[in-house]
């Protein structure tokens, strides 16, 4: 062993205090773990996965759980703690990285400073100690600690990643967190079509299928045409889910009282809230079955998607409808007083969430097909708020990826012979 | 329609709050300015004789980004006072099938170009904004290029100051090509732009290492520390070794967004003149890159210099990386001399100050090289030496620091590589034996 490794692993040893044995029981097989750092989890919320010879299990706090536990509002500073045990049951070293849980994750210290009064009183310790500050866990051990994160409502995604010297382990956790309530959480995406109404279809058969759908929202009244529904997901609805929480996406909060308050402030302030209500727009007589919305830089900045499930099945995998839009602004209008203003070129911001998803590592495979027709930038259509908009009439179909997929293996379907031409004017 | 403000919106029989509001909203956004609008011929743009051009795989980019005026002699706009920075493409597509820019490479929050132009609508007149929105949609770059054609046009990012540095993805079936581009900008000159790299060693005092004997010269040769400019005073710790040519160390600093800091870059930075105090082989710094935080005031800063030494045939980096946080006033090293020497403060400081804590810079450092796919291969040696928290060691500016003592090493990639793809070296690439954890 070099100094080097003997010096690390003092340290290891010294940072854990009062050492300690855990016996744990694995497959029926009792081995004795060495405890590193421990800290106790926040609630009985676990969420455990185990790969191989490593266990991960996850917690992770309320706003006022928080706040019991480390004596301060950190979501209002937005951090959220999340609690994580590694167990190490492989005999090499592994790496537990804060950076696959939150690319801009705060280091403890970074944590105190945005909840500190003062710097006369000693404040850092609060969440040093409770953190998992190395990223090292060495072979038969077990440790835990919290890694702070930017808050996420709602549910709270994220990835643990493990690397080892040959091995590199993944695991996504999706854990509710009270205090939200979600739109998608209301519908009951199983029960919607019975056996009978369901449309099983082959691929020729689906773009088929897929041009006969309406090619637009309707309103309530199912009487006017709105923004077009350029959009086709083929995926089950986990994968959807995934796809859109890896890329950035927020789940949107179902309309209520405070969360229209929240996004009046908002769109005033100029703050981002980032799970504000989006309006119901109708397919099927029905609104939206899940929406979400990606922020950019203020709430009047958002990419807003809404997604209706339809009766058809590919291989057995849903297939979905969607319409997505851009907004570019705040416009003022007689009947509402202000709307957002969307982008006119729905085929730019159908294009971008391509590359959105595809670089999120989340498309298998892609085509287009017909459904929308065509509106030209010189006599464009018009949606429910009077927003002109011009299309060249495709639908983008995407076959959502249930394994990460890089870019460079992404599958361009040719589903519309005369795409080439049209597309390269 | 007949307003006062040309076709402006109209106005009968509406109640009296409503209209009271438009009213209000219109004199907020003054929005009778008006005017016709002419965009410029892109053709005739000089900022295209400074285009760079790259080619592969039967693609061929030529890539230019005009200057603030430049973009305002183009489009009428003050588009970088809007924090908007328009870059030119042009895409050749020599290839037998069809191309695909992903516009999304260049920047994930681009502006479309009709969203550029509806943030600048309240200049014009109704007619002229239709004018305006028009130069901007055609004027944009399309995605799609066909077999044997090629398109150019305008892609809107975001500004950032210096060197505009960006990647390109253009993907067709099963394929991608990446292009990186650093485009200089007049008026901008990096730090290690202005350093004659190849007078810094004689060839007669440059040492080829392996991998082994780097381990033997970081833990027992390479000082620490920096010094103070006189040579005598011990700076803050060398926590850094990069692997790797010049080229994929700017590539490494592109994909984690750090940025460039210009040469002579004191006016004004009262921290950029304390890192260019931090000397190593005599100078200062050859180049310094910081990351700061978009949601908060800290930022990382990481100084290079180019070690006397060639690694396997590469080109080797000695330096040091550190937190920095504008909210720590009371606590930001500049204090009395009196206080240097004081214990209780000194361990103060290092209990609770961002900047004390080295090795979580390191340790960010570590993985946004991985993250980002710049890491080939990593490990940690000893080196520095421990400074405990109670005890702390302090720099020659007064900054208080603790650190387990490690310096972290990381061959380079200059072509991105996947998580799984890093290898561990030095102490990590041994695990440790089985009951050796066990007091």
């Amino acid at each position: 062993m070099t100094t080097a490794a003997k010096l690390w692993r003092q340290s290891l040893l010294t940072m854990t205090g009062a050492l300690a044995l855990s016996v744990m029981v694995q497959a029926g097989e009792a081995r004795q773990l060495f405890a590193g750092k421990q800290a106790m989890p926040p609630n009985d919320r676990l969420h455990i996965q185990t790969k191989g010879m490593l266990t991960v299990t996850t917690a992770v706090p309320s706003a006022e759980e928080t706040r019991t536990f480390f004596g301060i509002d950190l979501y209002s500073k937005n951090v959220q703690p999340v609690w994580v045990q590694v167990e190490n049951r492989s005999e090499s070293i592994v790496f537990l990285t804060p950076m696959g849980l939150d690319s801009a994750y705060f280091t403890p210290r970074e944590t105190a400073n945005r909840s500190r009064v003062n710097f006369t009183e000693p404040h850092t310790h609060k969440f040093e100690e409770q953190a998992m500050v190395r990223m090292q866990v060495p072979a038969n051990s077990i440790q835990s600690g919290y890694i702070f994160s930017r808050v996420d409502e709602g549910t709270k995604s994220f990835n643990i990643d493990v690397i080892g010297s040959d091995s590199l382990q993944m695991m996504t956790f999706f854990i509710p967190v009270p205090g939200l309530k979600l739109d998608h959480y209301e519908v009951d995406i199983r029960g919607m079509y019975s056996e009978q109404e369901l449309k099983h279809v082959s691929l020729p058969e689906l773009a088929d299928e897929l041009e006969d759908l309406p090619c637009c929202v309707r309103d309530k009244k199912g009487e006017n045409k709105g923004d077009p529904l350029n959009l086709v997901f083929i995926g089950e609805i986990e994968n959807i889910y995934y796809a859109f929480m890896r890329a950035g996406w927020d789940e949107t909060e179902t309309i209520y009282g405070s969360s229209l308050i929240k996004t009046m402030a908002s769109a005033l302030m100029g703050s981002r809230y980032r799970y504000s209500p989006v309006s119901a727009l109708y397919v099927f007589d029905r609104p939206q079955d899940f929406a979400m919305q990606r922020a950019r830089s203020s709430i009047n900045e958002r990419n807003h998607l809404r997604v209706w499930l339809t009766p058809l099945r590919h291989n057995g995998t849903p297939v979905w409808i969607g319409q997505i839009s851009r907004d570019i602004g705040v416009h003022f209008t007689w009947k509402t007083i202000t709307t957002h203003k969307i982008d006119p070129d729905v085929d730019e911001t159908r294009e971008f969430l391509a590359e959105d998803l595809a670089y999120a590592q989340s498309v298998h495979k892609f085509g287009y097909v017909g459904g929308v027709g065509p509106a030209s930038y010189d006599e464009p259509r018009g949606n429910l708020t009077g927003d002109p908009y011009f299309t060249d009439g495709n639908r983008l179909v995407i076959w959502v990826a249930d394994q990460p997929t890089a870019i460079d293996e992404i599958e361009n379907l040719n589903l519309l012979e005369e795409f080439d031409s049209k597309t390269s004017d | 329609m007949h307003t006062d403000c040309p076709n402006g919106g109209p106005a009968p029989k509406y109640n009296v709050i409503r209209v009271g509001l438009l009213l209000l909203s219109i004199a907020l956004l003054s929005a009778c300015a008006s005017g016709p609008y002419h965009g410029a011929k892109m053709d005739d743009a000089s900022f295209l004789a400074r285009a760079m051009t790259q080619e592969s795989n039967n693609l061929v980019v030529h890539a230019a980004v005009p200057t603030a005026q430049e973009s305002k002699l183009l489009t009428g706009l003050d588009l970088h006072a809007q924090g908007i920075q328009p870059v030119w493409l042009k895409v050749e597509n020599r290839g037998q099938s069809r191309a695909r820019v992903a516009t999304w490479s260049i920047d994930r929050d681009y502006f479309s170009p009709i969203e550029v132009a509806y943030m600048n609508r309240k200049k014009f007149s109704n007619a002229a904004y239709e004018d305006l929105q028009k130069w901007f949609y055609q004027n944009g770059l399309t995605r799609y290029i066909p077999a044997g054609e090629s398109r150019s046009g305008l892609v809107f990012t975001h500004l950032n100051s210096g060197t505009k540095g960006f990647n390109l993805d253009i993907f067709s079936n099963k394929a991608a090509n990446s292009f990186t581009f650093f485009v200089p900008m007049p008026g901008f000159t990096a730090d290690f732009m202005q350093v004659d790299f190849k007078g810094l060693y004689a060839d007669k005092d440059l040492r080829n290492l392996s991998i082994d004997e780097l381990e033997v010269v970081l833990e027992q040769e390479l000082p620490c520390c920096a010094s103070d400019p006189g040579g005598k005073l011990q700076g803050a710790p060398l926590n850094v070794v990069l692997v790797g040519s010049g080229l994929a160390v700017r590539r490494s600093m592109l994909r984690g967004a750090w940025r460039e800091t210009a040469a002579g870059d004191a006016a004004g930075n009262l921290v950029s003149q304390g890192a260019r105090k931090q000397h190593f082989q005599g100078r200062q710094p050859d180049a310094i890159f910081t990351l700061s935080r978009q949601d908060g005031n800290e930022k990382v800063y990481l100084h290079l210099w180019l070690a006397p030494w060639r690694v396997e045939g590469e080109h080797a980096w000695v330096g040091q990386v550190y937190y920095w946080a504008d909210s720590e006033s009371p606590l930001d090293g500049s204090i009395a001399e009196d206080m240097i020497d004081d214990l209780k403060f000194k361990s103060f400081f290092a209990r609770e100050s961002v900047v004390a804590d080295l090795d979580s810079a390191q340790r960010y450092l570590f993985q946004d090289l991985w993250y980002r796919g710049s890491l080939h291969k990593a490990g940690f040696v000893t080196g520095v030496g421990e400074s405990a928290m109670d005890d702390p060691r302090v720099t020659f500016g007064g900054t208080a620091y603790f650190t387990q003592g490690l310096r972290v090493v990381v061959f380079l990639s200059e072509t991105p590589r996947g998580l799984d793809e890093g290898e561990l070296i030095y102490m990590l690439r041994e695990s440790l034996p089985p009951g050796e954890t066990s007091p």
